[in-house]
């Protein structure tokens, strides 16, 4: 009988557990370091969604514009995979100035990221990799340039490769 | 405030006065108007719409010249029954010399002539060379002329480099290189050498760089990745297809 109640009392610990994290928004700022790519090695995020195991929207920001004149930006969804994997997709913004204006360069990424083994305090880490595939730019009374879906071009230029870690900090 | 932040704040404000290099920035494939389409590569139509750019843009064109039936021909590849004389297309860069003056950047105007490797007819392809030197000579006593003479071919570049050209043209002599060759059979013939960043790894560039070589950077787009490259590496020359974004970027 003490058995019996002492499940009951998990369990409806638990069902009250869940109903925090439905009410509660999942929050976190994020730290990434990339490698190379074109974009600016240290950037900084934020992730909202319902709640850390479902979709979240993630906006990642550039501060470093006044270092040389370029910024990026990235906007994506980060899927939760199964074995604790994530799959980020979105799309990604580089703006470059130019003596006429700025230039647009216009993006698709598409990567995944694993959780470490690494905590420091509130932070946790992870470690990720991502493809991005440069579709278009235009902007600054230049003609508007497709990249990687257009014929007549081979530029390899138009695809990138990076390697990324992110500090995660859940509000 | 502390020594720490102090570093920090003195480090930022470096970071923030870098300027852009300033390479020369050359015409890609003689063809760098309007939206890439490799198609147009090294044709005359391209040339002479890209040269409308003017000096403000370009401060020089590439142009490659082929080997075959007995002729310099100005194409990208061997095999095109049509393709025109290279002496054709260097009058309507002498033409253009002649019309709008030097380079706006600079005072002196780049011309890269790439040999293409063509087997048995690369002896051949050092005519090429002689007949830029001939038709240059028209106007560069009136505009300064930088020479640029590149190829894949290591073996037409060891002969090449035992012609040099006296003034009043610079010529300079680079290697066309894919991927990290050895350059030890040229080492003291060469000036600069050619590569495009997608090719090249860093290793490469502090190897080109402990040699002495100019780096010469192509590629077709300017992509946030190539500029990367280039506000890294710092090349001598900036070969590009999207002329007028490069000069937005280095500023005149």
């Amino acid at each position: 009988m003490r058995r019996v109640a002492n499940l009951c009392c998990m369990a409806g610990c638990l069902a009250a557990l869940r109903g925090e994290a439905f009410a509660t928004p999942a929050v976190e700022l994020d730290t990434e370091l990339r490698s190379h790519g074109g974009a600016h090695g240290l950037r900084f995020g934020v992730a909202i969604g319902q709640r850390a195991d479902r979709v979240r929207g993630v906006l990642i920001v550039d501060p470093w514009y006044f270092i040389d004149e370029q910024i990026t930006t990235d906007l994506l969804a980060r899927v939760p995979l199964p074995a604790t994997l994530e799959l980020n997709v979105g799309l990604r913004n580089q703006a470059v100035s130019l003596a006429d204006g700025m230039r647009l360069y216009e993006s698709l990424l598409i990567g995944v990221a694993a959780p470490l083994r690494v905590r420091v305090g509130a932070m946790q880490f992870n470690a990720g990799m991502q493809l991005t595939t440069l579709l278009v730019s235009h902007g600054a009374g230049l003609p508007t340039q497709l990249y990687s879906l257009s014929r007549g071009t081979s530029n390899l230029e138009a695809y990138s490769f990076e390697l990324l870690v992110q500090g995660r900090y859940a509000l | 405030m502390t020594p720490r932040i102090v570093a920090v704040a003195l480090a930022v404000a470096a970071l923030a006065g870098c300027n852009r290099p300033r390479p020369v920035l050359l015409c890609h494939n003689s063809n760098c108007v309007g939206t890439l389409d490799a198609s147009r590569d090294d044709t005359m139509p391209a040339l002479q719409a890209s040269l409308e750019l003017g000096p403000s843009v370009l401060d020089g064109v590439e142009i490659d010249a082929v080997w075959q039936n007995n002729y310099c021909h100005f194409a990208h590849d061997v095999g095109d029954p049509a393709a025109p004389l290279l002496v054709d297309a260097l009058d309507v860069v002498v033409d253009y010399l002649q019309r709008v003056g030097p380079p706006h950047s600079g005072a002196t105007f780049t011309l890269l002539l790439e040999l293409k490797s063509a087997g048995d007819a690369n002896a051949d392809l050092n005519r090429c060379v002689s007949r830029a030197v001939t038709t240059l000579e028209r106007v560069s006593h009136d505009v300064p002329i930088q020479l640029l003479i590149s190829s894949f071919d290591q073996k037409l570049l060891k002969a090449r480099a035992l012609k040099r050209v006296a003034a009043p043209l610079d010529m300079q002599l680079g290697a066309e290189i894919w991927t990290t060759s050895d350059l030890g059979a040229l080492r003291s013939s060469l000036d600069f050498v050619s590569v495009t960043p997608s090719d090249t790894d860093a290793p490469a560039y502090s190897r080109y760089a402990d040699q002495g070589y100019d780096v010469a950077l192509w590629n077709e787009g300017v992509t946030p990745t190539f500029l990367d490259a280039v506000a890294l590496h710092a090349p001598r020359y900036v070969s590009v297809g999207e002329a007028a974004v490069m000069r937005g970027w280095i500023g005149n």
